[in-house]
């Protein structure tokens, strides 16, 4: 039980990446907050599984893209659990954009769910974690930001390299108050989203991987309980981890 | 028990963070081949250590800087177990050396033991993983390998630093055949070869880690386990794992 009394906010955790990595903190001991913003239905499942193993879980309804609504999440998590040992920023939008058909509001869009919601809930995060003495961040990016990806991804490839650079630099901030900070950065993953995106470029990208396989988020999970663990995650600082069956080997 | 009845070679553990990983991998269920150079009587203890967790362990006395010891070891091994699935390249070592100092056959030292080393390892430890087409190969590199050391150790980074071009493009060829190659590349950690140094001067040493400190062994070896772990290290190709304290970012 490697995260035992350890309390969890996971956003985006009703399906794919978010639940499973909940799902990991829940068997290591860990009490989740699970954070959906539409699918009500889907986050009761995560709960119930949660609680079929004889864990904790509670739920908030967020669109964590919007200040007011991560500000209540992280409130809500606070009085639920008594703190936030571990902050999971999983919510992010992958979807596929041409330079040539962009909109300022489909690049605004793809900024405000996967980049800016990170920081706002980590903003209001940190002013609880701060005092704790102990804290683990993990932020979801993703490795076809590394080296761009061909197709639609100039808006998700920013928004994706932005979490870097931010992870890198409150990396180094919280550090010293012993909040470490990290990324994780799959690379083809079994999610709809995913699935939804062109044949040739789900092709492109299983050309590039050495592996050639779409990883099932049960394979990126271990990475995240890793870096919540101590003494496993102990020494991580700014770094970004990358279980992505060799997509970028940077 | 992540890495039940699995069988690991891990060079240079008699001590430090080899001697961690070996102890972490048999805590997980695997058995151990413990290789020394010159401290029999480390390897001894270790290998008690070893067989009163229920695991087994033999004891392979080698220079894996020397072609001969490399294979005479992995000969050892198969005998001993019939197949090695992990192989940890951790052994090395440093000397401190100026560059206007540094001696031609120290710089070689340094590049066939830390690097060489690794290689010839890899090349004969391979035909086992081919033919069970499973394998985790675990090298070891450092922070000075990535951004460069400070100290008169130009000749041990550029070692250090081999090693994860090599690792990664081990990764590479690989990976169609179930074996995945990474490297572990710790930052500064309290091990022995710290013993010698002014207090004052560590302490400004540790004051400029982000995390204020260096990293224990017991906060580097788990890396390893993980590399080496199902699923963990199972879609993990080619990557370095910087347990570092924040050393390199």
């Amino acid at each position: 039980m490697r995260l035992e009394k350890k309390k969890a906010l996971i956003t985006g955790s009703s399906r794919g990446l978010g639940k499973q990595i909940a799902l990991d903190f829940a068997k290591e001991g860990a009490d989740v907050c699970i954070n959906y913003k539409s699918n009500r239905e889907a986050a009761e499942t995560v709960k119930k599984e949660i609680e079929a193993i004889g864990g904790k879980a509670v739920i908030f309804q967020a669109d964590v893209s919007v200040a007011e609504q991560a500000e209540a999440l992280v409130d809500f998590a606070i009085k639920e659990l008594g703190r936030i040992d571990i902050l999971v920023n999983n919510v992010g939008m992958l979807k596929e954009c041409s330079i040539f058909d962009m909109t300022p509001e489909i690049w605004d869009e793809m900024h405000a769910v996967t980049l800016r919601s990170t920081v706002l809930v980590t903003r209001f995060a940190v002013n609880h974690m701060i005092g704790n003495g102990w804290g683990r961040i993990i932020n979801i990016a993703s490795s076809f930001s590394l080296p761009g990806t061909a197709g639609g991804f100039s808006h998700y490839g920013s928004a994706k390299s932005a979490i870097i650079g931010f992870t890198r630099s409150i990396g180094r901030e919280l550090a010293p108050k012993n909040i470490l900070v990290n990324c994780i950065a799959p690379g083809a993953l079994n999610t709809d989203s995913y699935n939804n995106l062109k044949k040739e470029t789900k092709d492109m990208i299983l050309k590039v991987a050495p592996m050639k396989k779409v990883a099932e988020p049960f394979q990126i999970s271990p990475t995240s309980v890793m870096l919540a663990s101590d003494p496993e995650g102990s020494t991580y600082v700014g770094q970004v981890l990358s279980p992505n069956c060799g997509y970028y080997i940077g | 028990m992540r890495l039940k009845d699995k069988v690991a070679l891990v060079t240079g553990s008699s001590r430090g963070i080899g001697r961690q990983i070996a102890l972490d991998f048999a805590r997980e269920g695997a058995d151990i081949g413990i290789n020394y150079v010159n401290s029999i009587e480390n390897a001894q203890s270790l290998k008690e250590e070893i067989e009163c967790l229920g695991r087994r362990a033999v004891i392979l006395k080698g220079d894996v800087g020397e072609t001969d010891d490399c294979k005479k070891m992995v000969d050892t091994m198969i005998n001993a177990y019939g197949r090695i699935d992990i192989l940890v390249n951790n052994a090395g070592y440093n000397k401190q050396f100026k560059i206007w100092e540094l001696p031609i056959e120290e710089f070689d030292n340094a590049v066939k033991t830390n690097l060489r080393s690794q290689f010839l390892m890899v090349y004969f430890v391979l035909p086992y993983m081919m033919k069970q087409k499973w394998g985790r190969i675990i090298n070891l590199s450092s922070n000075h390998g990535q951004k460069g050391a400070p100290d008169g150790l130009c000749h041990y980074a550029a070692a250090k630093a081999g090693s994860i071009g090599f690792t990664k493009s081990l990764a590479r060829e690989l990976a169609p055949y179930g074996i995945n190659c990474n490297v572990v590349a710790p930052g500064p950690t309290y091990t022995d070869i710290l013993l010698p140094l002014d207090k004052d001067y560590l302490k400004t040493l540790e004051m400029n880690q982000p995390l204020l400190r260096f990293g224990k062994v017991g906060e580097v070896s788990p890396a390893a386990v993980f590399c080496a772990a199902e699923p963990d290290g199972n879609i993990l190709v080619g990557q370095v794992l910087r347990p570092n304290c924040g050393d390199v970012i």
